[in-house]
């Protein structure tokens, strides 16, 4: 790794001047997981690197009175899975999290520095994006709310500005009753990162069931499968046919490529696949809380 | 009457030696020894092309980063390596011949300054084109990657082919094998691709060189696993006598073959030794993201078996065609090629057999020794082909097996009579273990189950003149410590060598240390490799205790004034019986002993053991016949029980046994620990682990990001392990080694439980979950068999969607 220095901020304003001070030579960092691995591989090489763990205001989870979940950007996806897990609320982010690498590194990585990291694989993405999550974010000029759909322009590509750090997630947290699920394709069981994955969530409106479908590591930009949400939407009972029909158009919204990890091929059919498990995983999780 | 009473002796089950500091985080690897500020740090620049002429290396940027002192290149340090073919120079000189090849060194006061300095180099190539398909490579001339093959040394049981890309090239021809194939009822062939795979140990290589400034006198600390055949290779290398060449091992984390011969010494030597810098200790530390493109790995292969069977379900002939793909350099995978080549029949009895076995070279990481030497590549395709055969003649693959199996006198490929073996028992408590004739429901709701079996033989892949010592010298407290150069590299050897002690000193396994090699110190032993140790080492170590025994006994015998046989040594005290006497080994074995007569006598008791294999006859090289070409086998069977996701292609290991006919268990828990661990690393080869390349040559799985190792949820949560004893003849205690051959057969049984839970046979390794979905469609489709051609795949990478740009 080449040579850097460390900064340690313990204030937002602080971490914010420090990044106006160095344009283009100072980088955020919260969990590091991915940044640490990028520097050591010379793909990035910060002069300064912006160290956020002090900084005790984006360390926290609220929910507000009108039930939106905020996660800050140094919260650590096990202690994000152990706060949604008590609450029992967002499954489909509980398995998301659970899905990320494995135990010790979730100690470490954070969901904010998954979703700014903007890599199409990201396990966070796709239950962010059924959830309709927004990155909060913060510069001199002032606080942006983006929704996570417009915060990735591409691979490892975000909207953040020169000089802009995303600070927190902000989740409306469903009204009603319902349930979700995050499923992915990996080569191993533990410590991969998804060639496929495919995210569900499941709400009962007062007559009306609505469903969001949203792929991952299967397109330049996170994917909500509208056409099929619009199939689905009112429909209690997913029969065989709706969620074969579900997966075609699942298969239609994405656009994956072939890597070392995984060929284009494989991907649109893991993504069918996951797609049919998603939903039938939803329709038994509802039953089992009836 | 029987003078050695011990709790500890051979076939007890001990905590092992070193465990404690492993755990606590506190036992020393080289990267942890400390140089203060003399110390120079060293890093390669590497080649980004797979094949070209350098034309020119401009490093002016790189020496004036802060802390750079000094870039060596290939032609400042011209010496050839290796240890059976010296086809290798540490650095690459004039051309390249693969992507990651050091073209030139950077020595700097710090590693972030050598590391700066290396970003800087810049070197031009004219860039040719490259060959990675080994059949391709050996069947056209086109390309060659050593232009100078017929110039290198090599030791004579390893065959050049000059003008060609044949590294080696190892025969059998026994028997009529054309008639036998005509006049047959039954005649199969299948091919067996399976692609090169990385060791994954934790410690990455790491070394340290220092060459006195006044005189040639050499000092190494080297992770590796033989720091003899270190010491061997460096000083015939650059012409010293052995004795100025030092050579320290500390413990190393995992080796797996990967540590074996030389590997990044003689590079770190090309600083150590410029002018400019002896004196001064340089380190060469290679990180995680390097190791891939840096270090031997398994050899691919490409292989064709044919075999003709009678009616009655005998194996009547063979011919196997083996390409190994041993990627730029053969100096050490000559070897395993050979390995597998005079092993040719498995552990079957084949009459009439022709073997050609070829380590090819390709512009890729170079190939070597990994656990198995040969034989999980060889295994890993025969077993995949008997099972075929059996399923195909309608015959029980366990059955065919036992009626083919090559029994006490029979001959093997060579010639060479087989020996007693627990081999038939063994499959049978295997095939019992796994429930092998019960047809069973899957655990899981629409998942496939399926069952399979293969059988394990390897023997030791060592020259004909492998030879070990030791010493075991007693101290002035009974207190023992053993010199015996094996690298106890969580084999646990050491533990097994302070049982053998134990067993033949009467002192308790606490009191004895066995001490990491220094050529210094240590007593030649010529490498930790071949399953070779407790065997070879063993006999050393055996005859050192008796030696050291002996001594003691007698000086008691003169001292008591009894007889020798009135003398035995119970838990570390020297008793007599008959005179009511009982005395702890105290300091007279050090100081002598003020005998009756009023003489000192004895002093420092040294016992010493020296052991070379007495009778090994190299395979003639027109043939492969010899009338003792290994010194034996170790044999043995795995059965693993599967199950399959169709949707997805995973595929889970319900159950797994394991049995191999060890003689004789000197340390079990190490015997345990070595079934247990190669049979999980086989599993994980057989289901994920591939280096994988683009059409550029550049390695797609350089970190394990990408190059993927089964993690504990990807394999069985425990290893039905066992092991039978028929003795070895010419053992210390009847005992053969195991630790290699743990790692044969997890592979093909994994791969035959698949065929029988799907109905399609993979023919390429590893079965990862896109290619066993693959299959699953192929299935779908009629198709009874399934292959991908390695390289092809690198074509359909080429045409592939890469980007979204």
């Amino acid at each position: 790794m080449l040579a850097f220095e460390l900064e340690r901020p313990k204030t937002l304003e602080a971490a914010l001047g420090i990044l106006a001070d160095n344009p283009g030579k100072a980088v955020p960092k919260s969990g590091g997981t991915d940044l640490i691995i990028w520097m050591k591989k010379r793909t990035i090489h910060p002069k300064i690197l912006v160290d956020l763990a002090l900084i005790k205001d984006l360390s926290n989870i609220t929910i507000s009175e009108n039930g939106r979940l905020s996660v800050g950007t140094n919260v650590t996806l096990n202690r994000l899975e152990d706060y949604l897990d008590e609450r029992e609320v967002l499954p489909a982010l509980i398995d998301a999290c659970r899905s990320h690498s494995d135990f010790t590194l979730r100690n470490k990585a954070t969901m904010v520095g998954n979703v700014t990291a903007a890599v199409p694989s990201g396990d966070m993405i796709p239950a962010l994006c059924c959830y309709d999550a927004e990155v909060e974010t913060a510069s001199l000029e002032g606080t942006r709310h983006i929704s996570v759909l417009d915060f990735i322009l591409g691979p490892k590509k975000n909207a953040l500005d020169p000089g802009e750090i995303a600070t927190r997630i902000n989740i409306p947290l469903p009204e009603v009753a319902g349930t979700g699920c995050y499923l992915k394709s990996t080569r191993r069981s533990a410590l991969d990162l998804a060639q496929a994955s495919v995210a569900c969530v499941m709400l009962c409106r007062t007559g009306v069931t609505e469903y969001r479908l949203s792929c991952g590591a299967v397109s330049p930009i996170p994917v909500r499968v509208f056409e099929a949400e619009k199939m689905l939407r009112g429909k209690s009972n997913l029969t065989p046919s709706l969620i074969e029909h579900s997966a075609e158009l699942a298969v239609e919204a994405v656009n994956p490529i072939t890597d070392v990890r995984s060929s284009r091929e494989y991907r649109l059919q893991m993504i069918r696949e996951l797609t049919k498990r998603a939903l039938a995983l939803c329709q038994k999780r509802i039953q089992e809380v009836a | 009457m029987r003078q050695i009473k011990t709790k500890t002796g051979i076939g007890r089950w001990l905590p092992r030696k070193f465990d404690r500091e492993k755990a606590a985080g506190t036992l020393e690897f080289t990267d942890d020894l400390r140089f203060g500020p003399e110390l120079l740090h060293a890093r390669a620049v590497r080649s980004t092309i797979a094949r070209g002429r350098i034309l020119s290396i401009d490093y002016e940027d790189a020496l004036k980063v802060d802390g750079v002192i000094k870039v060596v290149v290939g032609k400042d340090f011209p010496h050839h390596f290796g240890l059976y073919l010296k086809d290798r120079t540490p650095m690459a000189i004039g051309q390249v011949r693969y992507v990651g090849e050091s073209v030139a060194l950077v020595v700097a006061e710090s590693e972030d300054a050598a590391e700066e300095g290396a970003a800087h180099v810049k070197v031009e190539y004219d860039e040719l084109e490259p060959v990675f398909d080994p059949v391709k490579a050996a069947t056209n001339n086109d390309i060659l990657v050593h232009p100078d093959l017929h110039k290198y040394d090599h030791v004579g049981f390893v065959t050049p082919q000059p003008n060609t890309n044949i590294a080696t090239w190892f025969r059998i021809r026994r028997g009529e094998v054309d008639k036998a194939f005509k006049e047959t009822d039954h005649f199969f062939e299948e091919t067996v691709t399976c692609p090169q795979i990385a060791h994954g140990f934790l410690e990455t290589h790491c070394c340290i060189c220092k060459h006195e400034k006044a005189s040639p006198e050499l000092t190494i600390w080297t992770s590796a696993q033989s720091a003899f055949t270190v010491r061997e290779i460096i000083a015939k290398g650059i012409g010293y006598p052995l004795n100025s060449v030092r050579v320290i091992a500390p413990p190393i984390g995992g080796g797996f073959g990967g540590k074996a011969g030389m590997t990044i010494e003689a590079l770190c030597l090309a600083a150590a030794m410029d002018p400019d810098i002896k004196g001064r200790p340089v380190k060469l530390f290679i990180p995680r993201e390097e190791v891939m493109i840096s270090s031997w790995v398994r050899q691919g292969y490409v292989a064709r078996i044919e075999l003709a069977v009678s009616k009655e379900g005998k194996i009547q002939a063979i011919r196997n065609s083996f390409w190994f793909d041993t990627g730029v350099s053969a100096e050490y995978g000559a070897n395993p090629v050979r390995s597998a080549g005079y092993t040719s029949t498995g552990a079957y009895y084949i009459p009439n057999v022709w073997t050609d076995c070829y380590a090819v070279y390709t512009n890729k990481p170079f190939g070597g020794a990994y656990r198995g030497f040969g034989l999980p590549e060889f295994m890993g395709a025969l077993e995949l082909v008997i099972d075929t055969v059996a399923n195909k003649l309608g015959i029980d693959p366990v059955e065919f097996r036992k009626r083919n199996l090559l029994k006490k006198g029979l001959p093997t490929c060579t010639g060479m009579p087989m020996h007693d073996h627990g081999l038939e028992s063994i499959i049978t408590k295997v095939a019992q273990k796994i429930n092998y004739d019960q047809k069973e429901e899957p655990i899981r709701p629409g998942w496939k189950r399926g069952k399979g079996i293969a059988l394990a033989i390897k023997a030791p892949a060592i020259p004909a003149d492998a030879s070990s010592s030791a010493i075991v010298k007693i101290n002035g407290d009974g207190t023992i410590e053993v010199l015996a150069a094996t690298m106890d590299m969580g084999q646990g050897t050491y533990s097994a060598f302070a049982q053998m002690v134990s067993e033949e000193i009467g002192v308790p396994y606490d009191w004895i240390k066995v001490h990491f090699p220094d050529t210094k110190s240590h007593p030649y032993d010529w490498q930790t490799v071949a399953s070779r140790s407790t065997w070879s080492m063993g006999m050393a170590v055996k005859q050192a205790a008796i030696s050291a025994r002996e001594q003691i006994i007698k000086l008691y015998s003169e001292f008591w004034e009894v007889p020798e046989d009135c003398i035995s040594i119970e838990y570390g005290s020297v008793i007599c019986s008959k005179l009511g006497k009982s005395e702890r080994l105290d300091e007279r074995i050090q100081n002598g002993f003020k005998m009756p007569d009023g003489i000192l006598k004895g002093g420092p008791i040294i016992g010493t053991g020296s052991f070379t294999p007495p009778d090994i006859v190299y395979p003639d090289l027109e043939t492969g016949q010899s009338p003792k070409s290994v010194v034996h086998f170790t044999v043995g069977a795995v059965g693993i029980d599967v199950e399959v996701d169709p949707g997805t292609g995973q595929i889970v290991v319900n159950n797994v046994a394991a049995g191999y006919d060890v003689g004789k268990a000197i340390s079990p828990v190490g015997i345990m620990g070595q079934i247990e661990g190669g049979t999980i690393q086989g599993i994980s080869a057989c289901l994920m682990e591939s280096m994988s390349y683009d059409e550029h040559g550049r390695l797609l799985t350089p970190d394990f990001t990408d190059y993927k190792i089964a993690t504990t949820m990807d394999v069985p949560s425990s290893v039905d392990a066992f092991w039978e004893e028929v003795p070895e003849e010419l053992s210390p205690y009847g005992n053969r080694g195991v630790g290699e051959h743990s790692m044969i057969s997890p592979a093909p049984a994994l791969n035959n439980a698949v065929y029988d839970a799907l109905g399609i046979r993979i023919h390429s390794y590893p079965l990862s979950r896109e290619r066993v979905f693959k299959a699953v469609r192929a299935l779908s489709n009629g198709e009874k068999d399934f292959w991908e051609w390695p390289y092809e795949l690198e074509q359909v990478f080429r045409r592939a969607k890469k980007s979204w740009e």
